[in-house]
């Protein structure tokens, strides 16, 4: 379809009315879901769409892209009246130009007044392609949706890096993509649905527009993480000393497969650099193991750790507040400690390494 | 190889801000402008890919008010060929949709192979210019790249893009495609004394636009101060004795694992804690 040449016009494709089948003004959620079973971040979403529904005194309905049987009763246990559901065997792996070619034929035909999903990765890769060519207007990192008198959607969303928030009202008949923000509160409770109709969506996609070619999943190099993505910290603070003395601790987060963090203090003593900071005023993460070497752990830092699942503390000072929150607390001076850990860890890499070699 | 670039010139977060007394719009005093993080990042992005193939011209478009041309200029002396500024009055900076089909006009006319925007997660648009220009120009579009590798042939490019946790989707494309860049790419470069004077005399190419926005008024926005992020903390049951209260507010009211203490020669307790990390299965070998 020669939907971009009509874009240049200034007219929107594939918002011609006579391909309206009827005039619902259903509130649809995407369901995101993995191997059968429905994301939380979907949980809350659904909720979300729960709330508006009865709002707006629409119908809720909940589109499913590559889903099945175990996907609809979980939307059933969720009090969903209606799913989608859209499948096609281009569709059973995440795929761009697929998704967004199945999700646009289906709001093209039934022209939703709203459509939810959350904020996550998938949904804004393909979400802003289905609302760019289905016309659809488009709001992301939501944090409230109200109606005005004229029962218009209000969406609040924060904007210039969070220092403002803008609550825009829409006000075209063009469906509505909003996207949710994650921690909006606890989903509330729902009452099973009585009857559940499922419609079931054969996608008509184009296979000669896919462009892409999905290859896979990895881990990414922990030297380019952030914190917050991180599963192992080896985190430094006053014990440290200096900046060179962080050198043995990137050396353990290399061997580990880590990042490197920091508290307060080695941030303003120069030693790191800020982002590196865990604590109040810092980053809150909770990775599989935080190891944390000559920090004493005062609140404004353990806040910023304390859901970790395994904590180490590295520090003469066994009486530290951190030691005592610890899983394991190792009574030592960090500059001899963190090295005989890289060596031993080297050491039965090596060991391990040749015992395949043997075999 | 012909890279495109779509910047923009938005608010610095760290002046202050205030909405004006409409509500709509922000108060034009004591404004900064600088270019955006995530679209400064997709200019490095395409000035290593041409370093990397060791040819090609990278382009850079922005749609906005004359002020724009600062950050093009920011991108001359970051590496880019040349630089195109498609003149609007500047009024909404939510307007943007209008934007995408500006960008994507100048850009049909360049014949690029690869379309590089910033991933703008922060921006209040959503990722809606750089999902504009892909439809438009019927492009496939792939979000949050944090590694691009064009092929051989020039024909393909495999990106690695960033999911949740970590964990990075990896996948190959036809060219030409849209590549949004997240901000965590790469490290940009500051530009050196002679680039920058270099880019003073470069001369950009300004469109003047005539189309200023001609669908019918889809949004109304007003502006507020949020309510101040809170972030918890703990505080202390009063109904507890003083001693209890005074180690619970030390230790955050974190709760005490009760953790072995080791002590010993550090080839030991190196030893003990390589172990307890295989004991928990936090690695193997």
């Amino acid at each position: 379809m020669n939907a971009g040449m009509h874009w240049l016009d200034g007219r929107m494709p594939m918002s011609d009315n006579s391909l309206r089948n009827d005039s619902r003004k259903d509130i649809w959620v995407l369901a995101e879901h993995m191997d059968g079973e429905l994301e939380d971040v979907c949980l809350e979403v659904l909720s979300e769409g729960r709330r508006l529904s009865k709002l707006l005194g629409e119908e809720m309905a909940v589109v499913a892209i590559g889903g099945g049987t175990p996907l609809c009763e979980r939307l059933r246990d969720q009090g969903v009246g209606r799913v989608y559901l859209i499948n096609h065997e281009l569709l059973d792996c995440y795929n761009s130009d697929s998704y967004t070619q199945a999700l646009s034929g289906l709001v093209a035909q039934y022209r939703p007044r709203v459509l939810l999903c959350s904020t996550s990765q998938v949904s804004r890769d393909f979400i802003p392609r289905v609302a760019a060519r289905t016309g659809a207007s488009l709001a992301s990192h939501c944090t409230n949706i109200r109606l005005d008198e004229q029962k218009r959607l209000l969406v609040r969303r924060p904007v210039f890096g969070g220092k403002l928030e803008a609550t825009v009202t829409y006000l075209s008949s063009e469906p509505c993509f909003v996207m949710m923000s994650r921690g909006l509160g606890k989903p509330d409770e729902p009452t099973p649905a009585q009857n559940m109709e499922v419609v079931e969506v054969k996608a008509e996609i184009e296979a000669i527009r896919i462009r892409m070619q999905n290859l896979g999943r990895v881990r990414g190099d922990p030297r380019t993480l952030s914190l917050e993505e991180a599963e192992i910290i080896v985190s430094g603070g006053k014990g440290v000393n200096s900046r060179e003395g962080f050198q043995i601790l990137e050396q353990l987060a290399d061997c580990l497969g880590g990042c490197v963090g920091a508290s307060r203090m080695a941030v303003d003593a120069g030693w790191v650099s800020s982002e590196k900071q865990v604590g109040l005023t810092g980053k809150t993460v909770s990775p599989r193991l935080y190891v944390a070497c000559g920090i004493s752990g005062a609140v404004h830092h353990t806040m910023g750790m304390k859901d970790s699942r395994r904590i180490v503390s590295i520090n003469t000072d066994r009486n530290a507040p951190l030691a005592k929150i610890a899983d394991v607390s190792i009574v030592g001076d960090l500059g001899k400690v963190v090295p005989a850990i890289v060596d031993e860890l080297k050491k039965r890499k090596q060991t391990a390494v040749r015992r395949q070699e043997c075999r | 190889m012909n890279i495109a670039v779509c910047i923009s010139q938005v608010l610095d977060t760290e002046s202050s801000l205030k909405a004006d007394d409409s509500g709509a719009n922000l108060d034009e005093k004591g404004l900064v402008y600088i270019l955006d993080q995530t679209d400064e990042a997709a200019v490095e992005e395409a000035v290593r890919i041409r370093e990397r193939l060791g040819q090609g011209e990278i382009t850079c478009i922005a749609a906005g008010p004359s002020r724009c041309v600062e950050a093009l200029r920011r991108c001359l002396a970051m590496g880019a060929s040349k630089a195109v500024l498609i003149k609007d009055n500047g009024a909404g900076w939510w307007n943007r949709p209008t934007d995408a089909r500006k960008l994507a006009r100048a850009i049909g006319s360049c014949g690029c192979d690869l379309i590089l925007c910033g991933d703008h997660a922060l921006d209040e648009l959503s990722g809606v210019v750089s999902a504009g220009v892909a439809e438009i120009l019927g492009h496939p579009m792939i979000t949050s790249a944090v590694r691009i590798e064009v092929s051989e042939d020039q024909k393909t490019v495999t990106i690695h893009r960033k999911l949740e946790g970590g964990v990075r989707e990896i996948v190959r494309c036809t060219l030409p495609a849209v590549v949004t860049v997240d901000v965590g790419a790469n490290k940009p470069r500051y530009p050196g004394v002679k680039a920058t004077l270099r880019s003073r005399s470069t001369q950009i190419e300004e469109i003047e636009e005539q189309d200023q926005g001609t669908e019918p008024e889809k949004y109304l926005v007003k502006l507020a101060f949020p309510r101040p992020r809170t972030k918890k903390t703990f505080s202390v049951d009063a109904a507890l004795p003083a001693d209890q209260r005074m180690k619970l507010l030390l230790t955050g009211g974190v709760a005490q694992r009760g953790g072995n203490s080791l002590s010993g020669d550090p080839a030991n307790l190196a030893r003990k804690f390589v172990d307890y990390l295989v004991d928990e299965k936090i690695i193997s070998f």
